[in-house]
Order: C-alpha cells, then sequence, then structure tokens
C-alpha cells in the first residue's frame, strides 16, 4: 500500500511540476485543530469560543476539517495530528496547559498563537523561546495612557499596514460612561535573529511613532499580535488576517477579483419602474445581478394601511411578478430573502412590516422567537419556496432578514438551500442567554471576503463584504439616519482587493430610486457599478461561483 | 497508587508553571475597555435598519408605476438577445396594460393553499401565537389601499419604531474586570 501510495505521490508531482495539475489542486484538505481560552465561572467563558467559530468560519473558505476545543482539554501529543493548530489567546493570563506549551516548543507542524498568553512559554526558561524562535516577546501593550473626556483617544498600535493599505483598528471612546469601545492590547514582540523569524505584517502606533510585529512568524510558528475578530469591518485588520491565512496553510489559491451586486428587499410593494431600470442598466453593461424576494408581504398592524392589517401573498402581488420576470429575462438571479421578512403581531422592531422587521429572531427581546425550533424555520422556509416556485421563480440561494437569524434556522437553512447569501450572526449557543454573569453567550456578526464552503452552522455563504448605498432620512425614518456613500462602497472594495481571492459584494435598495425620495439612487447605483468595475473586477452571478 | 502519584506530579508541575511566570501588567486603562467580538457597531447597525419609507403607506401594488409614473429608460441594446450574457432566454414579459387602480377587497383570494409555518400573525384571532400555533395568511381578504398613490399622502399614521434593546447580540454589555481584559 505504501509503495502504491509513493507512485501516486510521483505521478501526482510529475503532473503538477509538467503543468497538468495545477499547484492548488494538489492541498489536501486541511486538517486544523482550533484552541481557545474558557476560563470555566468567569464572564467571558465563552468569548474565546465565538473567536473559535469565526476562525472555524475562515477555515471553512479552504473546506478544513475543524475541531474545536477549550486549550484547558488539550491532549498532549495533538497538535502532531493536524496539519495547523491555533491558539486563541482571548483572555488575559489564562495559563495554557503544559502539555500544549511544551508541545507548542516543539512541534513541527503549523502553530499560530494569538494575543495573550505568549508569555507562559516566552518567558518560561524551560522552553529556551527566544533563542529557538529568533523572536522575543516584552509584554502587552493597549491604550498609551488611559482615555478621559479631554483626551478622549490617546492612541494605541491602531494600524496595521498591509498590502500598502493602512488598516486602522476600531476605536470609540464613551466619556459618559468611561468606556473604551475597541480592542487596544497588543502582544509586543522584536525579532532576535532574523535568520529564524521575520515580521510579515508590521503595525504602528501614530500617536508615539513606535512600530512592532503585527504578524511575525518563525519557521513553522506564527504570532498574531491582536484578536483579529473583534471589531470587526470591511477595513479592518481581519481582512488581513483572510488573506494571511492562504499563506499559514500553505493553500496559494489563484488572486482573481468578482463582484456581486444584489438588489434587496424586493417585495410587494416594489417600484416596477425603479426594477425595469436597475435591470435595463445591469442588463446593458452585461452585468449578471441578483434580486433578494420576500415572498409573502405582511403589515400585521396596518402600519402602512391605514391601521388595518393587510397581507400581499405572492399570487396577488402583481407587481413583484412583473419586476421579477423582468429581472430574470436579464440576468438576474433570485434569493429568497426570508418569507415574510417580518415577525407576528409585533414591532420586531420598527414596524411589523416585511421589509422592515426581524422574521427569525426577536430583535426586541433579543432572543430566538418563541417558536423558534427547526420544524417552525422548515415550515417557513418551505412555504416561502413554494410561492416563488408556483410562480415560476428558483432561487439560488437564501438570505436571512436582517442577517440575523437564530442557530436552529441558520442550520434549518443549511439543509435547505444549497447557498446562503449573506453576512452571518453567530451564537456560543442555540438558545443564548447574554446575560448571565458567569459563562454567559455572545452572538457575533462576520463578514465573509470570500466564499465559505462550510460554516459553523454547515451552510456555503457567499460573501456581502461591502455594505449598501444609504441616506440619512432620519427627518421621515429614524431608522434611516446615516450616508453611506458610493465612495464608501468603492473604497471597501480596494481593501477588499488586499485578499488574493476577496470578492466586491454589494447590494442595493431598489426604493431608493423612487422619486419621492429625492435622492441621486440610480445615479449613485450607476456610480458604484462603475466604480468597481474600474479597479478591476469582473461580474458574476451568485449561482456562478466555485 | 500510580495514577495519584502522576497525578500529583502533574498538579505540582501546573502550580509550578503558575509560580514562575507572571503575566505582564495589565494595559493603562484596560478595565474600561469594552469587548465585542465580530463586527463593531456601525457594521452591525447597518444590518437594523428599516426597509420602507413613508411613501409605501396605501401603495397599490397592483399598480404598475412604469405605466402610471417615470417610464423605464431602456437603453437600446436591452434586447435580451443581443446580451453575450449566459441567459435563460427571456420569459414574455406581462403585456403592459393600464392596470386600474383597484382597491385589495377586489382582488380574489390566493389559491395558495394554506400551509404550516404560515406567519401567525395573518390572522386575528388572539393566542394564537402564544398556543405555538399557525396560521394561513391566504385566508384572510385583504383589505382596501389608497389607490391615490400619486399625491401625497397626508400625515399617516406611522407608529413609531419600537425600542431597540441596547443589550442586542452585536453588542454585549461586557464590563472587563480589573486585569482580565478579554
Amino acid at each position: 500500500m505504501n509503495n502504491f501510495l509513493r507512485k501516486l505521490s510521483f505521478i501526482a508531482a510529475f503532473l503538477c511540476a509538467v503543468g497538468i495539475v495545477p499547484a492548488q489542486a494538489q492541498v489536501a484538505v486541511p486538517k486544523t485543530l482550533v484552541l481557545y481560552d474558557a476560563p470555566p465561572g468567569t464572564e467571558f467563558e465563552k468569548l474565546g469560543m465565538s473567536y473559535a467559530i469565526m476562525l472555524r468560519n475562515l477555515l471553512g473558505h479552504f473546506s478544513a476539517d475543524v475541531q474545536m476545543m477549550p486549550v484547558q482539554q488539550y491532549v498532549a501529543g495533538a497538535v502532531n495530528n493536524y496539519d495547523a493548530t491555533f491558539y486563541l489567546g482571548a483572555y488575559y493570563d489564562n495559563a495554557p496547559p503544559a502539555a500544549f506549551l511544551a508541545d507548542a516548543a516543539t512541534t513541527q507542524k503549523t502553530l499560530v498563537w494569538f494575543k495573550y498568553n505568549l508569555w507562559h512559554a516566552a518567558w518560561d526558561a524551560q522552553y529556551n523561546f527566544t533563542a529557538n524562535r529568533g523572536f522575543a516577546f516584552s509584554g502587552l501593550r493597549g491604550m498609551n495612557t488611559a482615555p478621559t473626556a479631554s483626551n478622549p483617544n490617546p492612541g494605541f498600535f491602531d494600524t496595521v499596514t498591509y498590502k500598502a493599505k493602512s488598516f486602522v483598528k476600531y476605536y470609540t471612546f464613551d466619556a459618559a460612561k468611561m468606556a473604551i469601545n475597541a480592542d487596544p492590547d497588543v502582544g509586543m514582540t522584536s525579532i532576535t535573529d532574523p535568520a529564524k523569524a521575520a515580521t510579515v505584517v508590521p503595525m504602528s502606533n501614530p500617536k508615539t511613532g513606535e512600530t512592532a510585529p503585527y504578524i511575525l512568524r518563525s519557521k513553522n510558528f506564527w504570532y498574531v499580535a491582536d484578536m483579529p475578530f473583534s471589531y470587526i469591518g470591511p477595513r479592518d485588520r481581519y481582512l488581513v488576517f483572510t488573506d494571511m491565512l492562504h499563506d499559514i496553510l500553505n493553500i496559494p489559491h489563484a488572486p482573481s477579483k468578482q463582484a456581486l451586486v444584489r438588489l434587496e428587499d424586493v417585495g410587494a410593494m416594489v417600484s416596477v419602474s425603479a426594477m425595469k431600470k436597475l435591470s435595463d442598466y445591469l442588463y446593458s453593461k452585461r452585468i449578471p445581478y441578483s434580486v433578494a424576494v420576500i415572498p409573502y408581504y405582511v403589515d400585521s398592524l396596518g402600519a402602512y394601511n391605514g391601521g388595518t392589517p393587510q397581507m400581499v401573498p405572492m399570487s396577488q402581488a402583481s407587481n413583484l411578478k412583473k419586476a421579477l420576470n423582468y429581472a430574470t429575462a436579464r440576468g438576474g438571479e433570485i434569493v429568497m430573502h426570508g418569507y415574510t421578512h417580518q415577525y407576528g403581531k409585533m414591532k420586531n422592531p420598527h414596524t411589523g412590516v416585511s421589509g422592515d422587521d426581524y422574521e427569525f429572531w426577536n430583535i426586541v427581546a433579543n432572543t430566538p422567537v418563541a417558536e423558534d425550533s427547526t420544524e417552525w424555520v422548515q415550515g417557513r422556509l418551505t412555504a416561502g419556496l413554494n410561492d416563488l416556485k408556483q410562480n415560476g421563480f428558483n432561487p439560488v440561494a437564501w438570505e436571512a432578514p436582517h442577517y440575523h437569524a437564530s442557530a436552529l434556522s441558520a442550520r434549518a437553512a443549511a439543509a435547505t438551500f444549497p447557498t446562503t447569501y449573506q453576512r452571518v450572526v453567530y451564537f456560543t449557543a442555540d438558545k443564548p442567554n447574554f446575560n448571565r454573569p458567569t459563562g454567559k453567550d455572545f452572538g457575533v456578526g462576520q463578514i465573509f471576503p470570500y466564499v465559505i464552503q462550510k460554516d459553523y452552522y454547515g451552510q456555503r455563504v457567499l460573501p456581502e463584504s461591502l455594505g449598501n448605498i444609504e441616506y440619512d432620512m432620519g427627518e421621515r425614518d429614524p431608522s434611516s439616519n446615516y450616508n453611506y456613500t458610493w465612495q464608501d462602497i468603492v473604497t471597501n472594495a480596494e481593501y477588499g482587493m488586499t485578499v488574493r481571492d476577496g470578492i466586491a459584494s454589494f447590494f442595493f435598495h431598489p426604493f431608493w430610486l423612487e422619486p419621492e425620495l429625492g435622492v441621486p439612487g440610480f445615479e449613485d447605483f450607476k456610480k458604484l457599478v462603475d466604480g468597481i468595475t474600474r479597479l478591476g473586477y469582473t461580474w458574476v452571478a451568485p449561482s456562478k461561483l466555485k | 497508587m500510580k495514577a495519584v502519584y502522576a497525578l500529583a506530579l502533574a498538579t505540582l508541575g501546573w502550580g509550578a508553571a503558575h509560580a514562575v511566570v507572571l503575566p505582564p501588567p495589565p494595559t493603562p486603562g484596560s478595565a474600561m475597555v469594552k469587548i465585542q467580538g465580530g463586527l463593531s457597531k456601525p457594521e452591525s447597525d447597518r444590518a437594523l435598519r428599516a426597509h420602507h419609507h413613508k411613501f409605501h403607506h396605501g401603495k397599490d401594488y397592483t399598480r404598475d408605476d412604469t405605466i402610471f409614473g417615470e417610464p423605464s429608460s431602456a437603453p437600446a441594446n436591452a434586447d435580451p438577445g443581443v446580451s453575450p450574457i449566459v441567459l435563460a432566454p427571456a420569459r414574455p414579459t406581462v403585456a403592459v396594460q393600464a392596470a386600474p387602480c383597484i382597491p385589495v377587497a377586489a382582488v380574489p383570494p390566493s389559491t395558495t393553499a394554506p400551509r404550516a409555518g404560515d406567519i401567525a400573525a395573518a390572522t386575528a384571532r388572539s393566542g394564537d401565537r402564544a398556543a405555538g400555533k399557525t396560521a394561513a395568511p391566504a385566508q384572510q381578504q385583504p383589505t382596501a389601499v389608497n389607490c391615490d398613490i400619486g399625491k401625497p399622502l397626508a400625515s399617516p399614521a406611522r407608529p413609531a419604531p419600537a425600542p431597540v434593546n441596547k443589550a442586542s447580540t452585536q453588542k454585549p454589555a461586557t464590563t472587563v474586570a480589573p486585569g482580565k481584559n478579554s
């Protein structure tokens, strides 16, 4: 058998060498271990797990086999059973078990250490860390000084430089609550032997002018100075890590620049004129696109109907069907965006109207809805699918209303649809309790820059990575109270180009074309499409993404 | 006995590791840090926005505004037949007719059979949701709509948005204990 495998390897290597098989095809499915801090009896016992879920999702881009466990459960020798092990040091001075520290010092397999607790390896003489690794760990740095009302941002190592772009970490200071909304702590390292270690990505502290390694590498050992899963956004250092994962796993996906555009929240009240305009424009540019459809319109409280509840099943939604027929004939693919995109007879949180409210999450109580179960969700998904199919539309993907659905809902979607197309919120429990004094749960929203073949809930996820155009209509609609311009989104796309196979993906609400609103929706949409095109992206249909 | 001895050794070893390695000092202001995993607040708030505006009050969902309002400016090459995009053949578009603005009540009820999983809110039977029952929206006759879409609507009685629970999953109310800047 071994002889056979050796022959097989030789043949594969030969085919690769002569260019018959791309090198990428040779990379096997990586087997990975994700270890995280879970200090029992603390408020943040599950915080590390939330980071582990996010990392697990990114590893899904590489179709990796992922095992997650608290670092305290580590069994001696385990690192050598995996192609790569990640340790998420999420909790200050949560000492990793000695077995892990010993294995970390000797393994030849890839090991990635994040943020805290490196001192337990680097400052313990028995591991001879600095001499072996070629870099020294000197301590932690956070805020340069504690912020005050008069000096709200004293600065910190907030800037990561990668591929000629500056990624600035999120920071706000709430002087009234004396709260820092940021994750400023970083581990400080310095190269002591350039033959053994090198800075891969630098970071800087603009207020002091200091620089230090953000990601460094010493052979099989990688250190990431912070936790790149907190306060993430489309221009955040999180993107740097998502790209670096290719190098860490040694899976060098070919560079590509693909783009997606989706017309959002298209339901019974859609403007046919707006949809025709957008469809015609995209079609004229040979740009495939998708339409996120709400099959069943419900205004359960009569918020837009003089106080009288109103329901419009798809069979009666003539404008919707007209708009979709027009779009699908011109390159539009259908994405099912909820069943009703609202929940019951309550404001959840806005109006109880399709398109406004959450459907698979009670955002007011911040819990799963009362009926939350696989059967209940499955019933709604099936009903929506039936509505679409009976009217001649076959959705290529699912998108949860407001990107926010319970764990059970996400799993039900994964079982019903081959693809999900959105950002996703992940929970550390199916029925999370966010208020427990110890061991409370966390829900974390995650953007993906590329396709995730299988996420924590079993979904194949297409990314929405850039956001959407918004206009400040705060005087008319308190929930619509900020501007997000086409230029903002093009800038996001520029940052997205730092991810070698990143996908520029945004969505747009057709209602911005309705003349009553008085905003330049169509002009801005065209500028945005043009701006992304000029960056060299190629537009693709969701169904064509691999 | 051997197991007890091994356990004792392991315990001693564990304690020794803690004894010899002291952590670096917590950073300035670390007790003030509120950790938020995942999306930052501006990004998580982006998903919360409602997707209607007040002009949807009383909208007639059968009235094609291509006919009654601004016409679609289809580009000259919008003929599906000339696109290099690999598309399914264009379906015949619904014939453009000046459909009259009709009250919704005149629209025949859906022929879609009631389904399990239809929303509980659709029918006005109190207690349905609490009882875990579902109802079929299609069974309820739609109500009349305001067909006068061309005119500005007079001060619609739009309910104010309900307050959002600030302790959302996107921003857990995390108070970091001194020295535990997780």
